[in-house]
């Protein structure tokens, strides 16, 4: 067993996601998706948790976010983390299972990032 | 009559209400269902996808059918939603020019292969006579076709299903203005060879949830909602869909649009009022930690006006001046002087007031007692000095003990000995109202070489906030002296008529300019004997070479106390380039202590900035453990509110150990906690500074703190 994962690990790409939800739920089904292709990814379950990881590390290639969570919301942390210069080239993903979907499409533009519906798109999401 | 009329329009209001509750309703609820189905999605095409290859046959199957249901949940989530948006209006629209041939090809793609597995014949017809293109929302309309043609291929097991595109000359039965009106008229004619539907339910299936039979759901499957989503639709677009069946002999479904766009016919969408909530983004630069508890303090702070300035009547326009004294009797003499004078005073009697009074206050002079209780006056003063916001303001030196140099050096607009006799207080206010009036500020150049004379006019220019005088030789200059009031007089030591010293005592000798700062700007390797002897006449000797003009400029604006703001962008750009190249602060490493890591977050990002490593600790048992690991810190930040060890335990404990204690600690404190000061610098911090936190004031403090 340790062997297979040793291989594992030595396989994991350079390509290091964080995903931020407040749900495990969806963490866990985001993990699933990814890490098949053996991206690094750390998991973040509050914008709080996600400030707190990004403190340390800042070699993310992207960060997928949840737009409704508790307390700061995706777009009040995505607010802050843009704010140091050290992270405000990683893309940042939004991803939202609300329906107001201009408004929050409009918001995406605002942001130049990316905003994903989930429900509506899991087929394209999982490749 | 009227009473009835009345009452019925209550009724209609209310019902509209309801239905706008409804929607927002149903809106939150379908967001509440795709969360969960959301990951069983996901789950369960992991499941099926079966890449570890260990689930039987009839495993995947289950886990198949999982996410299949899931995902008809999802479309009856999604059909719910689109109607309940369509019925109350929080939809948009959004006209462009489509092309037809666009639309027949998006609608081949999407149902040939369903045509094929189900072996019926599907045609398009697309009649020469319309136009290339129409004017409509691309995504409404295809979402229409979508369902009408889903529900023919649906209800056909045999035959075909045919859409014909025509030009449509009033053949459309239903009274509709919009079509009325418009120009021309095309028509999507949808007709199939399918099951048909009975006139007596031709109406009814537009409704929503209805199906031509109860049972039909059963069988064929579908919300019953396509069709309503559909009518809603073509009404949002200006047009409108009619039906033509028989029951067992297919059916023609019709939608009809206006061919252009007309938006005085066409619906007008809702402002949606289910705003989320508006997201600004960052526009300030430098973030400021928060405090929630700020407010309640301030309002205790205005109540306890112990000296009884003007903190309290002060109205927009009022020129306030700043009064650092703890003497009582002193400041409302100097409050009593300020008035005289058609000024009006604050009073801070500790240092911790100071620059929460500055931010508040925005003064347009400030008086400073060297001795303060809590902190040295010339702390305060460099703390000034090193704040790009804040050194434009003149500050007065009042000391007990003689040392105009020293004050004259580092940048104070005048130095009084005490006791003031009252000439001399009338002289400081004077100045201070006059200073307050020049707004230009004027500078003579004292320079025989004409090139260099005009680097620094260039380098100095500043558009209204500097009128700028050259004088080629010392004689000349004294007479301008002795004829104008100058606010900084930069002057070249080596001159064809006068020496560099004599001219600088002499001008010193002019009484009336005694608060006039001079600066040496020459190119002669002083020995350290000319220096001392300089530096009792001149405020700043710079070394005069291409590379020391933005110095020049930096330490003009300073003496001539202009605002930061007022100069020229591009000077400021340059003021700014030269502060962060030589910012002590380059490179240090500091240790943020702090249990928020919002505040953790926004302090490393200001520092970044600034070139400073941060390294966080978010307990003070992190901090002590941060500490053992890195020998290399050059200063502690330390928030004193924190759960466990707080910032007073952790200070002592860092103190104790030999190695730190030369190690800078400042401490953060809530505001207006009068007994925190004293009990963090008993617990060993250096020096601290209140919440909430100005990071261009913090910066300063560090500096000072770091230039030893």
């Amino acid at each position: 067993m340790e062997a297979v994962n040793g291989h594992d690990l030595s396989r994991k790409s350079d390509i290091k996601i964080l995903v931020v939800d407040d749900r495990e739920d969806n963490l866990f089904s985001i993990e699933a998706i990814l890490e098949k292709d053996n991206y690094t990814i750390v998991k973040a379950n509050s914008g709080r948790g996600a400030l707190k990881i990004l403190l340390q590390q800042h070699d993310f290639s992207l960060i997928l976010m949840d737009v409704q969570m508790p307390e700061l919301n995706g777009f009040e942390t995505a607010t802050i983390i843009y704010e140091r210069d050290k992270l405000k080239d990683i893309p940042i993903i939004f991803i939202t299972a609300h329906d107001y979907d201009e408004d929050f499409i409009f918001k995406g533009i605002k942001w130049e990032a990316w905003i994903i519906f989930p429900s509506r798109s899991t087929r394209n999401c999982c490749g | 009559m009227e009473e009835a009329r009345l009452s019925l329009e209550e009724k209609a209001e209310q019902l509209q209400l309801t239905s706008k509750y409804k929607s927002e309703f149903l809106a939150n609820m379908s967001h509440e269902l795709r969360t969960p189905l959301n990951s069983l999605l996901i789950l369960a095409q992991q499941l099926y996808e079966n890449h570890d290859g260990n689930l039987n046959d009839k495993q995947v199957s289950y886990a198949k059918t999982i996410h299949s249901c899931g995902d008809d949940l999802i479309q009856l989530i999604n059909d719910i939603l689109d109607l309940s948006k369509i019925e109350s209006g929080y939809i948009s629209t959004d006209f462009v020019k489509l092309q037809f041939r666009d639309i027949t090809s998006f609608v081949e793609t999407t149902f040939k292969h369903i045509s094929e597995n189900k072996n019926l014949r599907f045609s398009i017809d697309l009649d020469d006579k319309l136009p290339v293109s129409l004017e409509t929302d691309v995504q409404r309309l295809n979402q229409i076709l979508k369902n009408l043609l889903s529900n023919a291929f649906k209800f056909t097991e045999k035959g075909e299903v045919k859409l014909r595109i025509y030009e449509a000359h009033r053949n459309w039965k239903q009274g509709n203005p919009n079509l009325e009106h418009a120009q021309r008229v095309v028509a999507f004619e949808i007709k199939d060879t399918g099951i048909g539907i009975s006139k007596d339910k031709q109406n009814i299936i537009f409704e929503a949830f209805q199906q031509a039979e109860g049972s039909t759901s059963r069988k064929y499957g579908g919300t019953g909602l396509g069709l309503s989503i559909s009518r809603g639709l073509a009404d949002l677009l200006g047009g409108s869909i009619e039906l033509e069946s028989q029951a067992g002999a297919g059916s023609s479904f019709t939608l009809f649009l206006p061919i252009e766009y007309n938006p005085a016919i066409t619906k007008k969408e809702k402002q949606s009022n289910l705003t989320v909530s508006e997201y600004k983004l960052a526009e300030r630069t430098v973030p400021t930690i928060k405090v929630n508890d700020t407010k309640d303090l301030e309002a205790l702070n205005e109540i306890i006006n112990e000296m009884g300035d003007d903190r309290n009547v002060l109205v927009g326009g009022d020129k306030v001046v700043l009064v650092i004294e703890d003497d009582i009797r002193f400041g409302k003499i100097m409050i009593e002087k300020a008035h005289e004078m058609g000024l009006k005073a604050v009073v801070a009697t500790h240092f911790g007031d100071v620059f929460d009074m500055v931010n508040k206050y925005n003064p347009i002079a400030v008086t400073l007692d060297v001795k303060l209780p809590d902190a040295s006056g010339w702390r305060v003063l460099d703390l000034f000095k090193n704040d790009i916001n804040f050194r434009h303001i003149p500050i007065h030196l009042i000391s007990g003990e003689e040392n105009r140099l020293l004050a004259m050096q580092r940048g104070a607009r005048s130095f009084q000995l005490k006791p003031l006799k009252t000439g001399a207080l009338n002289d400081l206010f004077s100045d201070i109202v006059q200073y307050n009036e020049r707004k230009k500020k004027r500078l003579l150049i004292v320079e025989d070489n004409e090139l260099d004379s005009s680097h620094v006019a260039r380098i100095l220019d500043n558009g209204d906030a500097m009128g700028i005088e050259i004088a080629d030789a010392g004689l000349k200059a004294l007479e301008l002296i002795r004829e104008n009031d100058y606010d900084c007089i930069i002057v070249d030591y080596m001159l064809p008529d006068i020496g560099g010293l004599e001219l600088v005592t002499e001008i010193s000798n002019i009484k009336k300019i005694q608060m006039t700062p001079v600066l040496v700007y020459s190119a002669r390797d002083f020995s350290s004997m000319e220096r001392t002897q300089l530096k009792q006449y001149a405020n700043k000797i710079l070394l005069k070479d291409v590379t020391s003009l933005d110095l020049l400029l930096e330490e003009t604006v300073m003496l001539l106390h202009v605002d930061h703001k007022d100069l020229l962008p591009e000077k400021r750009k340059l003021i700014e380039n030269l502060r962060s190249k030589n910012d002590v602060l380059t490179g240090k490493k500091v240790l943020v202590v702090d249990d928020d890591v919002r505040n953790l977050f926004a302090l490393t990002t200001a520092f970044e900035r600034y070139n400073i490593q941060t390294i966080t600790a978010e307990s003070g048992q992190e901090a002590m453990n941060v500490l053992v690991d890195n020998k290399d810190i050059d200063i502690v930040l330390m928030d004193i509110m924190m759960p466990e060890m707080d910032g007073y335990e952790t200070t002592q404990k860092i103190r104790r150990e030999h190695k730190n204690a030369a190690l800078p600690i400042i401490a953060v404190t809530a505001k207006a906690m009068k007994g925190d000061r004293e009990k963090c610098i008993e617990a060993g911090a250096s020096d601290y500074i209140t919440k909430p936190v100005k990071i261009d004031q913090l910066l300063s403090l560090m500096r000072v703190w770091l230039y030893k």
